[in-house]
């Protein structure tokens, strides 16, 4: 461990991140959050997995923003265009959910097929 | 004078008026019988005036060209007329047609006063009046196209008239389809002609045809469909089987369709358009052209016809026979020619026979129109139209039979005062000249004619009456339909002195009427020959024999002690009688070609269309839906995680795809 510690460039190398550690990030939290959204049986938890899908892009926009063109802020700008859509869809998403509620007795998504042939 | 010649149109206007107005009539009222009556007569009238006067311009003013057309459309370069001409077989045709048509209509008024549906009947006459002028008026091959399929549907509708029997009804298919087989070789010969000489007009086909636009084997070829046209209409072999049938209507319209117009209008279209007929000089095969074709089959029809009608025992229907064999002389005169051979090579034609045919046409339309009033005459008295339950109706129908005695003489051929007998005599001489074999063909048809209408009257008139019919109720008809007897008994006699060889020149019937050559435009004028032959002995002897022995073989079997049996000798040609009694099956021949082709073909049609088209195809496109939508309707589980799980999936898949195969790049 201390040769570790002691090695040049390691704490560096950690500290020193790079575009690629954002997109892994990015990439692991848009995997999480499908994955939120493929298996969860709860309306609720589906919608807060959508929100993980919406960062892991957004994360995707600064990164790219602060490493592929500094000077211009057009990554951030779509970032924070994004929270605002986010928020909004999650305000009507989550109107949504009540309305299945009331109607179903239920936010299991199991159970909410109508469409069903 | 001028304001007729230039409005000769009009002619059939007046009867197309009168038709129109008379189904109006029976539409508000079904009963407008005097109505409907008036009205046909007064414009057929009209029409018959009208024609007369026209005819009496053509021979006074040869020289005044009368036509006129009216433009129908244009489409790019062609222009397509309507026109109207009249020329002398034109104007002599007009004549006949409306003399008949008017008398026919006047006798109808007291032989239908008892029929329902008079407005109908009339409406249907006139109608068939106006199509016959159409036809007869007509400058180019589509206006007479049109005139011949509305003279075939008016047929149609007269021989099927009586609805409530289905034997009319039959009657009147059978014709209309019989005639529906020859008109469609008509319409293909116009077809090629219009083709090939980009015109339709009679004067300029003719030129187009002179000219040479027309290949050799293509205007021959085109000439013999032209002509199944008249194989059809004028009932010749193979297709006469429907005119027999077709005495199923009222008599009176037997007598105007069967005798003066629609029948002819196949010999008057063969005269018409004799100009390309005769240029069609590129033989069939071997030396056999267009117009012996047309000889032939006149010939055989004429002998076929007359075979069948000595055996009959309706009495419409020996005349129905009588008619087609009749036909079958004059197309067979038609087909008569003199090659002109230059150099070993045939130049062109020369017909012999068509003075002749349309001098026949003209004496046969009043002798055949009389004769088959004279039977409607016999029918109405006795109500039945089998001749075994007549004789002896000369004591009650003095005039009927008198008048019939006259028709049947006249188209036997009763030497000298006769017309049938000058115009046979015609017939006989043209086919001698062009030194036919078709010539004795033609003299055993005569003595056949002479045989089966005497017969005919015999049966009818002498003897001993037969019928079941009370005798006292037997009585003559009315004058509405003796006149019309009487006055067409009067040209069934005189119409021959036109056309005798003593007649002077200048009133000879071949000098109104006879064979132009057409000339190609600026080769000069064309030359009419006029030929007005004098008499023959030879053919003046057969015709007398003819007319003897024909006469005299009726006489001994059917007076009242025969001196030969018909009977015995009817069982001494068993086969012959039979045959000719059973009108040698062709009906029967043609029922089977129906059942053994047409139905065949109708059945496989049918299966084809039952099990492979509708049950392959058809059925096929639906089940195959059915069973993939019912299968794959199970994929719509209505959970939209499994949707979002496949759209991921594929996702995956694609960028394996992408990164992994080697050719990934190149598919994506």
């Amino acid at each position: 461990m201390n040769d570790a510690l002691q090695q040049p460039g390691l704490i560096q190398q950690i500290l020193d991140v790079s575009l690629g550690h954002y997109l892994v990030a990015a990439a692991l939290l848009f995997c999480i959050g499908l994955y939120g959204v493929t298996t969860s049986r709860n309306l609720i938890k589906v919608l807060m997995s959508i929100e993980l899908i919406l960062n892991a892009v957004n994360l995707n926009f600064v990164a790219f923003s602060k490493y592929v063109t500094p000077e211009t802020l057009n990554g951030q700008v779509a970032a924070i265009f994004i929270m605002t859509i986010a928020a909004a869809e999650a305000g009507v998403g989550l109107a949504i959910a009540l309305s299945i509620f009331r109607h179903f007795k239920t936010v299991d998504m199991e159970k909410i097929h109508l469409m069903k042939w | 004078m001028q304001l007729i010649a230039q409005n000769a149109w009009l002619v059939a206007l007046f009867p197309l008026l009168a038709s129109l107005l008379i189904f109006l009539a029976a539409s508000v009222n079904r009963e407008a019988n005097r109505l409907g009556m008036s009205l046909s007569i007064l414009g057929t009238a009209l029409s018959f005036l009208w024609s007369l006067g026209l005819l009496g311009t053509r021979l006074m003013q040869p020289d005044v060209v009368m036509q006129g057309a009216m433009r129908w459309l244009t489409a790019g370069e062609f222009d397509f007329q309507i026109g109207w001409a009249v020329d002398n077989l034109t104007a002599m045709m007009l004549v006949v047609v409306t003399f008949i048509s008017l008398l026919v209509q006047i006798y109808s008024a007291e032989y239908m006063a008892h029929d329902k549906g008079i407005p109908r009947y009339y409406g249907a006459l006139s109608l068939f009046t106006f199509s016959m002028l159409l036809l007869v008026l007509a400058d180019n091959l589509m206006v007479l196209y049109a005139g011949w399929e509305l003279v075939g549907v008016s047929s149609y509708l007269l021989i099927g008239f009586y609805t409530e029997k289905p034997a009319a009804g039959a009657a009147a298919k059978k014709a209309f389809i019989v005639n529906r087989v020859g008109d469609f070789g008509f319409l293909i010969g116009i077809m090629i002609l219009f083709y090939m000489t980009d015109a339709l007009g009679f004067s300029a086909v003719t030129e187009g045809v002179l000219a040479g636009k027309v290949p050799g084997m293509t205007l021959t070829l085109a000439a013999l469909l032209l002509f199944f046209g008249p194989i059809g209409k004028s009932a010749q072999f193979p297709l006469h089987v429907w005119l027999p049938d077709a005495m199923e209507g009222p008599t009176p319209v037997s007598a105007l369709i069967h005798a003066a117009t629609m029948v002819v209008a196949g010999v008057y279209m063969v005269a018409k358009l004799m100009p390309i007929f005769a240029s069609a000089t590129t033989p069939l095969f071997g030396s056999f052209l267009v117009l012996d074709f047309i000889g032939l089959i006149g010939g055989i029809t004429a002998i076929l016809a007359a075979a069948i009608a000595v055996t009959q025992n309706d009495i419409k229907r020996v005349l129905a026979y009588s008619t087609v064999s009749q036909l079958g002389f004059m197309m067979m005169a038609l087909g008569m020619y003199q090659p002109v051979i230059e150099n070993e090579v045939l130049v062109s034609i020369v017909p012999l026979g068509y003075t002749a045919a349309i001098f026949h046409l003209f004496t046969h339309a009043f002798f055949k129109a009389m004769l088959f009033l004279c039977s409607g005459s016999v029918i109405h008295a006795v109500h039945t139209n089998d001749m075994q339950k007549m004789g002896g109706l000369r004591q009650w129908m003095p005039v009927t039979a008198i008048t019939c005695l006259i028709g049947t003489a006249s188209i036997s051929g009763f030497p000298f005062i006769t017309a049938g007998f000058w115009s046979k005599d015609e017939l006989l001489l043209a086919m001698w000249q062009a030194g036919s074999p078709l010539f004795g063909l033609a003299a055993i048809a005569a003595v056949l004619t002479a045989f089966y209408m005497f017969r005919l009257y015999f049966m009818t008139f002498e003897g001993d009456y037969r019928g079941d019919l009370p005798a006292e109720k037997i009585h003559e008809s009315g004058w509405a339909m003796k006149g019309p007897l009487v006055i067409l008994a009067i040209p069934s006699i005189f119409a021959g002195f036109l056309g005798t060889p003593y007649t002077p020149e200048n009133l000879h019937f071949s000098s109104f009427i006879h064979y132009v050559a057409p000339h190609a435009a600026g080769h000069g004028e064309g030359h009419g020959a006029a030929h007005h032959s004098g008499l023959d002995p030879v053919v003046f002897g057969v015709s007398l024999c003819v007319f003897l022995l024909g006469a005299g073989l009726a006489y001994a079997m059917y007076r009242r002690n025969p001196l030969l049996s018909a009977s015995a000798l009817a069982e001494k040609l068993a086969p012959l009688y039979k045959a000719s009694l059973n009108r040698f099956y062709f009906d029967e021949l043609y029922m089977l070609g129906v059942k053994w082709g047409i139905l065949m073909v109708a059945k496989l049609s049918y299966f084809v269309d039952k099990f492979i088209i509708d049950g392959m195809l058809v059925n096929g496109a639906g089940l195959l839906t059915l069973a993939s939508s019912e299968t794959l309707k199970y994929t719509q589980s209505g959970r939209i995680q499994n949707y979002l799980l496949s759209v991921v999936a594929l996702v995956v898949f694609l960028l394996l795809v992408f990164f992994w195969l080697p050719f990934g790049k190149v598919i994506l």
